[in-house]
């Protein structure tokens, strides 16, 4: 094949539109595309009736229609909602925690005033403020009474009545 | 030129890019240039046969992907057949290895594979080609894919796609040569 046999990108385009060759070589070249082209190949009858059968009816349209925004909307509410979850069960655990510290210092003497409200018509008829009970004495103040004023061993009052006192102040 | 093609009615150029067609529209317009496409690049119409119905089932699964404004039905297809036939292709080598005497034997045995009318010498020098010499030829002869189309098909430059076409037709002029002579 010579150097002038050589087609060059731009005329084998031209060819393949169906232009006119120029040159032998392209005469040589069109008539090749020429007989590829002249080869009858068609699918199968067999092929095109499992082809077609497997094709979706005209109302697929309407489903994917469908489908994609569904899946996309659980694409981003999935994790979502999983991030609020997690945001809000934060949120939660630190001021559970740090309320519970106050409940848990105050609730008790909240707890006796109020039961001593109960059993004492006076005080809570006087309307006072229960003051904040100092947890020293609520522990056990008659064992750190060395001095002896305190209730005489054996005869320690009843927790329900001391906590009564030091929640009023007395 | 083009009217020479005897079947350019079935294997009509691309739709317009935008257009978004239906499915079944697409399948029976389209099922002619794939298959063609896969007897080329297998060289075996029975393979050829499985393969396209392989692929329109793959088309079909993957049908909410295809995007009109990207490229047209007719790349996108062969694009899907091209991966399926290469799938085909290593199973393939796979199954010659195990079994030696069915390689020697598929070779022999599929006649005219390349499309009726095809005259004798054409034919045993496409079957002389690679099936990538084969499938460039089939891409932009026979299913009139321009450049670019092809080259995106093939998953190659326009360069190395116009090379490699101009290669394999220069190699079909001389075997063709040779056989009249």
């Amino acid at each position: 094949m010579s150097a002038s046999d050589v087609i060059g990108s731009e005329r084998m385009e031209a060819l393949l539109r169906g232009d006119a060759p120029r040159s032998g070589a392209e005469e040589r070249r069109a008539a090749l595309l020429d007989g590829l082209r002249t080869a009858q190949l068609r699918a199968p009858e067999a092929l095109r009736a499992r082809v077609l059968a497997a094709a979706p009816a005209p109302a697929a349209p309407r489903v994917t229609l469908l489908r994609r925004p569904s899946r996309r909307l659980a694409l981003v509410v999935v994790p979502l909602a999983a991030a609020l979850a997690v945001g809000a069960a934060l949120v939660h655990g630190l001021v559970g925690s740090g309320g519970g510290r106050t409940a848990i210092g105050t609730s008790p003497a909240i707890i006796r005033a109020i039961a001593c409200a109960g059993t004492s018509g006076r005080q809570a008829n006087a309307g006072r403020a229960v003051p904040r009970a100092p947890r020293r004495e609520i522990r056990a103040p008659w064992r750190r009474r060395r001095d002896g004023a305190g209730p005489q061993r054996g005869a320690a009052p009843s927790r329900r009545r001391t906590a009564c006192r030091t929640a009023s102040g007395r | 030129m083009k009217g020479v093609n005897a079947i350019s009615s079935s294997l009509d150029p691309p739709r317009a890019l935008g257009a978004r067609p239906r499915f079944d529209e697409v399948a029976a317009e389209q099922l002619d240039a794939v298959y063609r496409y896969l007897v080329y690049l297998t060289g075996d119409r029975a393979a050829a046969e499985d393969l396209a119905a392989e692929t329109f089932e793959k088309a079909f699964r993957m049908w909410r992907r295809f995007d009109p404004r990207r490229s047209a039905p007719r790349t996108w297809l062969c694009r899907i057949a091209r991966t399926v036939a290469i799938d085909w292709f290593r199973a393939e080598a796979r199954r010659k290895r195990r079994e030696e005497t069915y390689s020697r034997d598929l070779g022999e045995a599929v006649d005219a594979a390349f499309g009726d009318g095809l005259s004798a010498p054409l034919e045993s020098a496409l079957r002389e080609l690679s099936p990538a010499e084969r499938e460039v030829v089939a891409l932009r002869v026979l299913l009139e894919l321009d450049g670019p189309s092809a080259a995106r098909v093939l998953g190659i430059s326009q360069t190395a796609c116009s090379t490699r076409l101009s290669r394999a037709l220069r190699r079909l002029e001389e075997m063709i040569g040779d056989v009249r002579e």
